[in-house]
């Protein structure tokens, strides 16, 4: 029931997009930081050289992720899609980068 | 319109304003100290009597009466000694460095030791510190840091803005005036703009940030990034065996001529001396090369390694023999650190970077007028934001052109003359906020600030003359070329102060026409 509440209350879109909130503003800092970072995590593996050579480029790209995906995650419609697409991309990427980190040699 | 489409567009726009002025003034300044950063090779020759002396050519110098006496001390060590050739960063001395040790310099003209100033002046590293927020140690790093991230959002969501929403470009009141203005040069200046802010973040916050990456992509074996880059990006010189039978060394001159024989598109700036006074002696000249911007001086160096017995090639690195990751690095830092560029370049960059934070200030100037435009236009429109701006945008250019003015004002056997001159500033920088707020029309201590501004400005080439008693035109005579155009540049910014200072309007109908005439 509580659950239900609460995705009832996060789902209703607002009747203004003039105000941002506090809950899209937390979304998009902590969840923009931790889907940029896991993205830029798992480049390195994807990259196909060695960790050392390759982690140049998510290493300069990860602040710009950053700011990308909290752009992105700031101006979803409702607060359930701000969650979600902070949520959602951080656990695919968890477990890519798990079967990247075991995979490899 | 479909209401998504306005949602959209409105919290495009509401991020964009909340974003904008939490980051702007933090972020203005890190460009104005910036500009001040781009000239500082300028600037640490003019600040300092010791560099008052003429530029040799790097292959006419007699290195071995100066070199000689320093590493025949048997407290010098003799493997991997640093030479920094006169001309790296426009300096004109000649340093001998080892990590152990401390530097010594020498004034390649005479051939004698010069009196670094070493922390009794600093102007051109403070401006430069002041540039990323070094004055307040990790706290300062951290704000300039996410005020960068803070940047790059902005830039992003700006752009998808100016597509996405057709502006009114003809209007011609103060504010659309502001939005116009705010959105045209930033628009134009984004691409180095994003680059620089990119690495500026990388630098801030990027490398502390990194530790779980690296110790995620390299299996637990570091947490820490250098690790993993530096023998890549930084590779050390690989040893060579001592053989302990001395010989005579070839004069570096002459080494150097070889050297550009050998590769004459490299600008030399440093040279390593390995095992020298051996017969294994070896030296690594290393420099830029003008010809490929953006591929190399911040870690890719080209460099050429001859034996110092005889001369005969040993190695060679050119550009495009860095592994790509390293050209992607230097492509990515160029344009923020211009190691090595000529002056050409150092003051285009300084220009678009000085349209840029025109540019920022015209967003706090929009932000403030609408918050205006809520009053009736004959209430003062005083808010602490506009006060606050007003001494950060317009104010720290009294107190650094106090910090000018001090340069040689105060004399350089002072105790901690530094920590006067630096205390000075940020005192004064506090005053013109608390003058700020004392005024109530913001536009008249605008203008008093631009006044005392230009006129400091003015006076520090004068106070220069005075006490270092070299003329514009002794300088110039003596091929001090550098120096005289900080002089003159300090001269001509002064004398821009000051128009704008008196050509700014003060009474609220003349503010009114004034920012509605055709530009």
């Amino acid at each position: 029931m509580i659950f239900k509440n609460i995705y009832k209350t996060l789902s209703t879109p607002e009747k203004s997009g003039r105000r941002i909130g506090l809950f899209r503003t937390l979304c998009a800092i902590f969840g923009g930081l931790i889907v940029a970072y896991l993205g830029m995590t798992l480049l390195v593996f994807l990259i196909p050289t060695e960790a050392s050579k390759s982690i140049t480029i998510p290493l300069m790209l990860n602040t710009l992720a950053w700011a990308a995906i909290a752009l992105w995650i700031s101006i979803s419609p409702t607060k359930w899609i701000a969650l979600l697409r902070s949520v959602i991309p951080s656990f695919i990427f968890a477990i890519a980068i798990t079967f990247a980190y075991y995979g490899s040699k | 319109m479909k209401e998504t489409t306005i949602f959209l567009k409105q919290r495009l726009q509401r991020v964009h304003v909340a974003a904008g002025i939490t980051f702007s003034l933090v972020m203005y300044l890190a460009v104005f100290f910036g500009i001040f950063a781009i000239l500082l090779p300028y600037i640490q020759v003019w600040e300092k009597p010791s560099r008052h002396i003429e530029y040799m050519d790097v292959t006419k110098i007699d290195y071995a009466t100066m070199i000689d006496p320093v590493i025949s001390d048997p407290n010098f060590p003799t493997n991997n000694i640093q030479i920094t050739l006169p001309g790296y960063q426009h300096d004109p001395i000649l340093k001998v460095s080892h990590q152990f040790v401390e530097p010594v310099y020498f004034d390649p003209n005479t051939k004698e030791q010069i009196n670094n100033e070493g922390d009794q002046s600093q102007l051109a590293k403070f401006l430069n510190h002041m540039h990323y927020g070094r004055p307040l140690k990790t706290f300062g790093y951290l704000i300039f840091g996410f005020v960068a991230v803070g940047g790059l959002f902005l830039i992003i969501g700006g752009l998808i803005l100016v597509i996405m929403i057709k502006y009114n470009n003809n209007a011609k009141k103060p504010i659309s005036r502001f939005s116009k203005l705010h959105r045209k040069i930033l628009t134009w200046v984004f691409p180095p703009f994003i680059i620089i802010t990119l690495t500026g973040a990388l630098m801030n916050i990027g490398y502390t940030a990194s530790a779980p990456m690296t110790y995620l992509v390299s299996k637990g074996e570091t947490h820490r990034i250098f690790d993993l880059t530096s023998p890549i990006l930084f590779p050390p010189i690989q040893n060579v065996e001592k053989q302990n039978i001395s010989a005579d060394m070839l004069p570096i001159g002459e080494l150097i001529q070889k050297a550009s024989t050998i590769n004459p598109a490299i600008d030399f700036q440093k040279i390593t001396l390995i095992n020298w006074k051996d017969i294994s002696a070896q030296v690594k000249i290393e420099g830029y090369n003008p010809y490929m911007p953006f591929l190399n001086g911040i870690s890719n160096k080209p460099s050429i390694t001859l034996s110092a017995v005889d001369g005969s090639l040993i190695r060679q690195h050119k550009v495009m023999d860095k592994h790509w990751s390293g050209l992607f690095f230097d492509s990515m830092y160029f344009l923020h650190f211009l190691f090595g560029v000529d002056t050409f370049t150092r003051l285009l960059i300084a220009t678009i970077m000085s349209v840029s934070a025109f540019g920022l200030g015209f967003g706090v100037l929009l932000w403030l007028e609408k918050k205006a435009k809520k009053f009736p236009r004959n209430i003062p429109f005083y808010h602490w934001m506009a006060k606050l701006s007003l001494s950060v945008i317009i104010g720290v250019l009294p107190a650094t052109a106090l910090l000018f003015a001090m340069q040689w004002t105060l004399p350089f056997d002072l105790k901690d003359r530094f920590i006067w001159q630096e205390g000075i500033f940020f005192v004064s920088w506090l005053a013109t906020f608390t003058w700020s707020l004392y005024r109530i029309n913001s536009y008249q201590a605008a203008k008093e600030f631009l006044k005392l501004a230009g006129v400091l400005f003015i006076l520090s080439p004068i106070f220069h003359y005075i006490n270092s008693d070299f003329s514009l035109i002794q300088l110039w005579y003596q091929g001090l070329v550098q120096i005289v155009s900080v002089d003159i540049g300090l001269m001509i910014f002064g004398i821009l102060l000051l128009i704008v200072g008196f050509r700014l309007p003060q009474k609220n109908n003349e503010i009114q026409k004034f920012w509605s005439k055709d530009l």
